[in-house]
């Protein structure tokens, strides 16, 4: 395999440091219900720990546990017509956490599906 | 040079078909007697890796690495890439990976909290999810 090793990417008009392609791409992503994985990348397992609670774990680890999430749901099977809002939080750099709530009252919920991408550095 | 595992990941992805497990591993929180019953779910990228080997490190190094503080440098995605597991073998992988030491290591007691199970035998109806427990009704010999 051959390696570009170049400090700038440009189209002719505009050029940008390859840093930011590099620590701009996703370092793990996933879709997932509850209970099964349809797409993902750098994740080793999730673990379904009740009703609206869900645990991802990455194969190679995050520089930090703060590195950002940015995720996503759907619960269109299920009636998608309610709000659902997804919470999540980075105990260490190998895992994150879902809660699915229900938007109007705070309660959990299982959703259809839940979908998100973490970016910033490895370990 | 040892590529970096994130690197043998992306490389594993385009080349491997996902592998979904038939198994799953139920566990329960002996810290938490009132938690429900865990399900662990395999990832099928992480699969397919496992059982074609030359992509995932030795366990060991993930061991060592949850006594390294966040930010400081780790050695799993360093070290050089074990070879092929069974899918048993990369379930018990799993287990010591993402399941917390106190239910697979240090439990002492006599209740049942840990259960490899074929997937068919996780409930699909979830109207009760939170009380799920283990069942501790075991089939003797």
């Amino acid at each position: 395999m051959s390696t570009l090793n170049v400090a700038n990417i440009t189209d002719g008009t505009d050029t940008v440091e390859t840093g930011y392609v590099v620590n701009g791409s996703a370092k793990a992503f996933f879709s997932n219900s509850q209970t099964s994985i349809d797409e993902s990348l750098n994740i080793s397992s999730i673990v379904d720990s009740g009703t609206g609670l869900i645990q991802g774990f990455y194969t190679s680890a995050m520089a930090s546990a703060n590195n950002p999430l940015t995720s996503g749901n759907n619960n269109v099977a299920s009636g998608g017509a309610h709000n659902y809002s997804t919470g999540f939080s980075g105990a260490s750099s190998a895992t994150h956490y879902f809660i699915e709530r229900e938007y109007a009252d705070g309660t959990a919920v299982d959703v259809d599906r839940v979908s998100g991408a973490t970016l910033g550095g490895l370990a | 040079m040892t590529k970096h595992l994130w690197d043998r990941l992306n490389e594993a992805k385009a080349r491997l078909e996902p592998v979904q497990s038939q198994y799953r591993v139920l566990f329960e929180n002996p810290e938490d007697l009132d938690a429900p019953a865990s399900v662990l779910v395999p990832d099928p990228n992480w699969m397919a890796a496992a059982l074609a080997g030359g992509v995932l490190p030795p366990i060991d190094t993930y061991q060592r690495d949850q006594g390294v503080a966040d930010g400081q440098p780790k050695e799993h995605p360093y070290a050089a890439p074990m070879g092929a597991m069974t899918e048993e073998e990369a379930i018990e992988y799993l287990v010591m990976k993402d399941v917390p030491p106190q239910v697979w290591r240090d439990y002492k007691g006599n209740r049942c909290i840990m259960k490899i199970v074929p997937v068919e035998m996780i409930p699909t109806d979830r109207s009760f999810r939170n009380a799920w427990k283990i069942n501790q009704e075991m089939e003797l010999a």
